[in-house]
């Protein structure tokens, strides 16, 4: 049994163009859908009509679909996963081309075999749904309703709005059995039931929000918070991150040693989790040239950065000595006295200069940084005493501790135990001696506290991979690294205890589609930057998309007007003549419809003269045996004289059926 | 242990289940609002990142409203089908419904299909059906065999019904009206019930009722243009002569008279000699010779190859409509679960009976060859020649061929295969316009340049 799709009834008129209109007002897209509308509501007033093949119409439905790739693959390279709204927005842009040539077409619907490619070499007599044919503007309509709501344009106008349209539709296609009042009740209580149930979709994801946003926050979205840092300390597992590349450096001088590039630093440590207390964003004043200023003292150098801002604001990463950024249109720039630096600007790729001089970003320390919760001081002064470091200058100290730590232990993603809370470090320390940057940072930090060493925790990453394809320095995700700060000699010093294994140890994990996948960052990335350069230029546009598919626009007008145009010619002559001997535009069609509607059925094998025979067999229609032979005529031998014979068939048939024909129930004995 | 290939055959069937419940229960329009749902319950799961939760919304309690408003559909209406004896396939049979209208209220909005029954492919069935489609089909279709398995329902059910409209039935008055269906193979379609449905007051969601009717239509094999063949063979002697070859007509040649023996038919009696000599006295006939052809259908097969063995049958129809009844005889051999053998022509048989016979053949997937072989033997003494549509063209079939050589029967032997391939006709060289290799998807064109005056 088949109620497919394949039975889709055309849109009311005037029901596109209205979701078109809601589609505009919620996108912006009003511009565009002028003209959108006047073409397809024309198609209603216009019997102009186009030749198009089978042929023609695959070319255009694939012409849609690789328009639909372009589209998907530039939004997402641009904007991420939230693309995803923006191709809803444009749909009705891919697919209006298709609508418009079905709108257009003598046809008046698409083959099924053009929507699907799998139909198309199947054969038509053994697979009878590759030789349907389908409506899409009914579909289509839904489609721009369904992408209005991508504009998120909040008022209660789009709800009342959409329904309106919904509820037109449907009285459109109601069953005309119902009464207007019967009808119009059961709309009215599906508007209230709808109104409740979207009232009561928000107040669920509110109250699920509440829930377990706090969760996802904490394990799930990796946006760098700098006011708290979760660590994987106590974890069980691997920890496995990926080889997409999220930092570009373009150094002046090569780098001899590897940078760290620092986007925030941390004061307090609770189980786990690196947080400071009170932090302190201070705005920074853009300078005249446009630079950001966030040290007073002279630049030693300049390094230029790219990085992928997941959100619209978020840290950047920076040399721990930055004291001028420059070169980018940001809106905002802070700065905490840990030295994070927080930008305000755009989703995706920036790139910008950071100077840097010699002293490292970041307030002299206070008490806070001295501190080692009581439950951790009895391991930590266990340590200490043993590696005999209370002895030692400050800077003794800390080569010791490195020394420690590089010789004795080693670099791992894995953990296999589990132990009680609090005992993670001290496992670590006296037990295990194996761990991530995370341990070693940590672990560091609170030594050199226990030994009255101001010291702080930081995180960022640490680049040292040079690109050739690029050119430029690169950092992955797996390069993000974690060290201590310790405050020596009046200025804040890098301390890196993690084994110098960890860089190639991450390295070894890299997956072997690694080349392929910087390939394509490479590539998305460059063009991040052009559609970036252009910005400057214009004003930000997003219909930048629509420059791939002129090419493919002018091969399709090709294909259309000029490649077949010879054969062209020759196949429309034929088809004239062949529609032109078919008649199907005789009227008597209409007249048969209406005896079928009468009941007057036709039997199985009776020929349409013997049929009409039958039904006039009371003579109550003497003009039926007239109207059938200029129908024949009309049919089958029109000659010269087929416009005249179709105009007297025409009113032949009028007469009769406005004469009106009883309905066979009323008469059924004599029939 | 579950093998993939297994977990994807229940997949397909509930997925396949779920498509149908919706294909049945829902209108086009009903359709596309569930496809609303869909697509906004996809888009609008956070509703602070877009408005299609509004969407949602809409179009779920539209569709609930809907589902509330078809629950109650009570009706007492008669439906009747008026069947044809036959239908063929690939060709459009037309039969009538008559709709009754028992009820003191009329019917309007009515929806009327007839349910065919199909049975859901078995797993084995599955896997070891080759599905010739498949050559058109892309890779990932091949190797998910989905569409597959919905050519092999098709194929199952044998041909489509849709929804017919019925605008009006008055109380206590009937409607007839035409459906017109495409059967897509032979054998028996089996109608089990029919179904009269009425959307809701949104016309998006059906309730129907059913009613259980069974009735069985013979659909009989697709048929090729063939012209008469005629073997060069000599005409054999007929055992029991013309009184067994033709029971009806003149054409008796009388040759003498003689005495009554047990088992002559009462109709030979010459009754004027009965009564001028008392005891019964029979007519007796000269011997009767003509040309009497075998047509041999091979029925075995290795695999599951469906579309060399419907062509192979019907390209053995397209000769049974070939026979000039009043010339000759034709015989049809073939292996279905036992031996079959049915003659055709001056009255033994009408050439409709053997497609009758032909429509419900079923292949045989096991290898005993030999009982063709035997058949073809036991009859051999009284056949002109033989018409071999054989499946393969292995050793097995060439030694047969090679005997009935030897034993000068004029043989034409006709190989379906998948593809268009080189064969030797081995035991044929002498006569290789007598060895025709057809490639199933191909059998008019083949069949057409066949020279058949060099037969």
């Amino acid at each position: 049994m088949d109620t497919s799709l394949q039975k889709l009834p055309p849109a009311p008129p005037f029901t596109i163009g209205a979701a078109l209109i809601l589609w505009a007002w919620q996108t912006e897209f009003l511009i565009f859908a002028i003209p959108m509308i006047i073409l397809i509501e024309l198609s209603h007033w216009t019997s102009w009509r186009w030749t198009v093949n089978n042929k023609e119409f695959n070319l255009i439905s694939d012409f849609s679909g690789v328009g639909f790739f372009i589209v998907v693959v530039y939004i997402f390279s641009t904007v991420g996963s939230r693309g995803i709204f923006v191709i809803l927005s444009v749909m009705p842009f891919i697919l209006f081309l298709l609508l418009i040539i079905q709108l257009y077409s003598e046809q008046g619907k698409i083959n099924l075999s053009s929507l699907f490619v799998s139909l198309r070499k199947l054969d038509p007599k053994t697979s009878p749904q590759a030789d349907s044919r389908i409506d899409i503007s009914l579909a289509y309509l839904a489609l721009c309703i369904v992408s209005a709501s991508s504009g998120n344009n909040r008022t209660d106008w789009f709800f009342i709005l959409s329904f309106c349209l919904f509820a037109v539709i449907l009285w459109h296609f109601r069953p005309r059995r119902f009464k207007f009042g019967a009808w119009l009740c059961l709309i009215i209580l599906s508007f209230g039931t709808a109104y409740a149930t979207q009232e009561g979709l928000r107040d669920i994801q509110r109250a699920m929000e509440s829930s377990i946003i706090g969760l996802f926050d904490q394990f799930m979205w990796r946006y760098r918070d700098p006011d708290r840092a979760t660590t994987a300390i106590g974890s069980i597992g691997r920890l496995k991150r990926s080889d997409r590349i999220v930092i570009r450096v373009k150094a002046d001088d090569e780098l001899n040693t590897p940078l760290y590039l620092r986007e925030a630093s941390y004061h307090q440590y609770n189980y786990g989790v690196w947080n400071n207390q009170s932090p302190a964003y201070s705005l920074i004043d853009p300078g005249v040239d446009g630079s950001w200023i966030l040290d007073s003292g002279d630049s030693k150098g300049t390094i230029n950065i790219s990085t992928y801002m997941p959100r619209e604001i978020g840290v950047i990463p920076v040399p721990h000595s930055a004291n001028r950024i420059k070169d980018i249109a940001a809106l905002e720039i802070n700065v905490n006295q840990y030295g994070a630096v927080r930008m305000e600007i755009r989703e995706g790729w920036i790139n910008y200069n950071s100077d840097y001089e010699g002293n490292m970003l970041g307030s002299a320390p206070g008490e806070d940084d001295l501190q080692v919760k009581p439950s951790y001081q009895a391991d930590f002064d266990r340590l200490a005493r043993e590696l005999d470091l209370y002895d030692k200058t400050p800077n003794e100290a800390i080569a010791e501790i490195t020394r420690h730590f590089t010789e004795n232990f080693t670099y791992s993603l894995d953990q296999r135990r589990s132990y009680p809370r609090g005992k993670f470090l001290q496992n670590f320390l006296f037990n295990t001696k194996t761990g991530h940057c995370e341990y070693f940072a940590t672990s560091t930090v609170l030594l050199l506290r226990t030994l009255g060493i101001p010291a702080r925790y930081a995180v960022g990453y640490v680049v040292d991979e040079y690109s050739t394809m690029e050119g430029s320095y690169v950092a992955r995700s797996r390069d993000a690294h974690s060290w201590a700060l310790a405050y020596v000699n009046g200025d804040w010093q890098i301390v890196d205890t993690t084994p110098s294994v960890w860089a190639p140890y991450e390295d070894a994990n890299a997956s072997v589609f690694e080349p392929f996948m910087d390939l394509y960052s490479w590539l998305s990335y460059r063009y991040a930057l052009f559609q970036a350069s252009d910005e400057l230029e214009q004003e930000e546009s997003n219909y930048d998309l629509l420059y791939f598919l002129i090419p493919l626009f002018v091969i399709l007008i090709w294909r259309l007007f000029f490649k077949d145009r010879i054969n062209r010619k020759k196949v429309a002559g034929i088809l004239k003549m062949i529609r032109n001997k078919q008649g199907e535009d005789s009227s008597f069609y209409a007249l048969i419809d209406e005896f079928n509607r009468a009941g007057y059925a036709r039997r199985n094998g009776e020929t349409l003269a013997s049929w009409m025979k039958r039904i006039n067999e009371t003579g109550e229609f003497p003009e039926l045996s007239d109207a059938l032979k200029l129908h024949y005529r009309y049919r089958f031998d029109p000659g010269l004289r087929g416009k005249k014979v179709k105009k007297e068939l025409a009113l032949l048939v009028k007469t009769i059926i406005t004469r009106g024909i009883t309905p066979i129930t009323a008469q059924t004995d004599k029939y | 242990m579950v093998t993939t290939g297994r977990l994807l055959y229940l997949n397909f069937r509930i997925l396949h289940r779920i498509s149908r419940w919706v294909r049945e229960r829902f209108s086009a329009a009903g359709m596309l609002i569930l496809g609303c749902i869909v697509a906004s319950g996809i888009f609008g799961i956070d509703t602070r990142a877009s408005l299609a939760y509004q969407i949602f919304a809409i179009t779920f309690s539209l569709l609930l409203i809907s589902l509330l408003g078809s629950l109650v559909f009570r009706a007492k209406l008669k439906s009747t089908r008026k069947l044809p004896e036959y239908g063929t396939v690939y060709l459009p049979v037309k039969y009538t419904v008559v709709i009754e209208n028992l009820d003191n209220k009329n019917h309007s909005d009515l929806l009327y299909t007839d349910i065919l029954k199909s049975t859901f492919p078995s797993f084995e069935e599955f896997k070891s059906t080759h599905d010739p489609a498949d050559k058109k089909r892309n890779w990932f279709d091949r190797k998910i065999g989905y569409p597959k398995l919905m050519s092999l329902l098709r194929r199952n059910r044998g041909a489509s019904t849709s929804w017919i409209s019925i605008d009006n039935v008055p109380a206590h008055d009937e409607k007839e009206f035409n459906i017109e269906i495409i059967p897509t193979r032979r054998g028996y379609l089996q109608f089990s019930h029919s179904r009269l449905a009425r959307p809701d007051p949104f016309g998006l969601f059906l309730s129907f009722i059913n009613q259980k009717k069974q009735e069985k239509l013979l659909i009989l094999p697709q048929t090729y243009r063939v012209p008469h063949i005629n073997l060069m063979g000599q005409r054999k002697y007929q055992h029991g002569g013309i009184n067994q070859a033709s029971l009806v007509g003149d054409s008796q040649e009388f040759m003498s008279l003689r005495d009554y023996q047990p088992g002559d038919p009462l109709r030979s009696i010459h009754w004027r000699s009965y009564a001028k000599r008392g005891e019964p006295i029979v007519k007796e006939f000269k011997d009767e010779f003509f040309v009497r052809h075998g047509l041999v259908l091979d029925t075995f097969i290795e695999t599951n190859t469906y579309n060399q063995f419907e062509e192979a049958v019907s390209l053995v129809a397209s000769f049974s409509l070939s026979v000039k009844d009043q010339d000759s005889l034709l015989d049809l051999l073939f292996i279905g679960n036992t031996s079959h053998h049915f003659t055709a022509g001056r009255s033994f048989g009408q050439t409709s009976n053997l497609l009758e016979i032909l429509a419900c053949v079923t292949p045989r997937l096991n290898n005993d060859f030999g009982h063709l072989e035997k058949l073809i033997e036991k009859n051999l003494p009284e056949l002109s020649g033989l018409i071999l549509v054989l499946l393969d063209w292995d050793e097995k079939r060439q030694d047969m061929a090679s005997r009935f050589i030897a034993m000068n029967v004029p043989i034409i032997v006709f190989v379906v295969m998948d593809k268009v391939m080189d064969l030797d006709p081995g035991p044929l060289n002498q006569h290789p316009d007598r060895f025709i290799p057809i490639a199933a998807d191909d059998v008019q064109e083949t069949l057409d340049n066949v020279n058949w005056s060099n037969l």
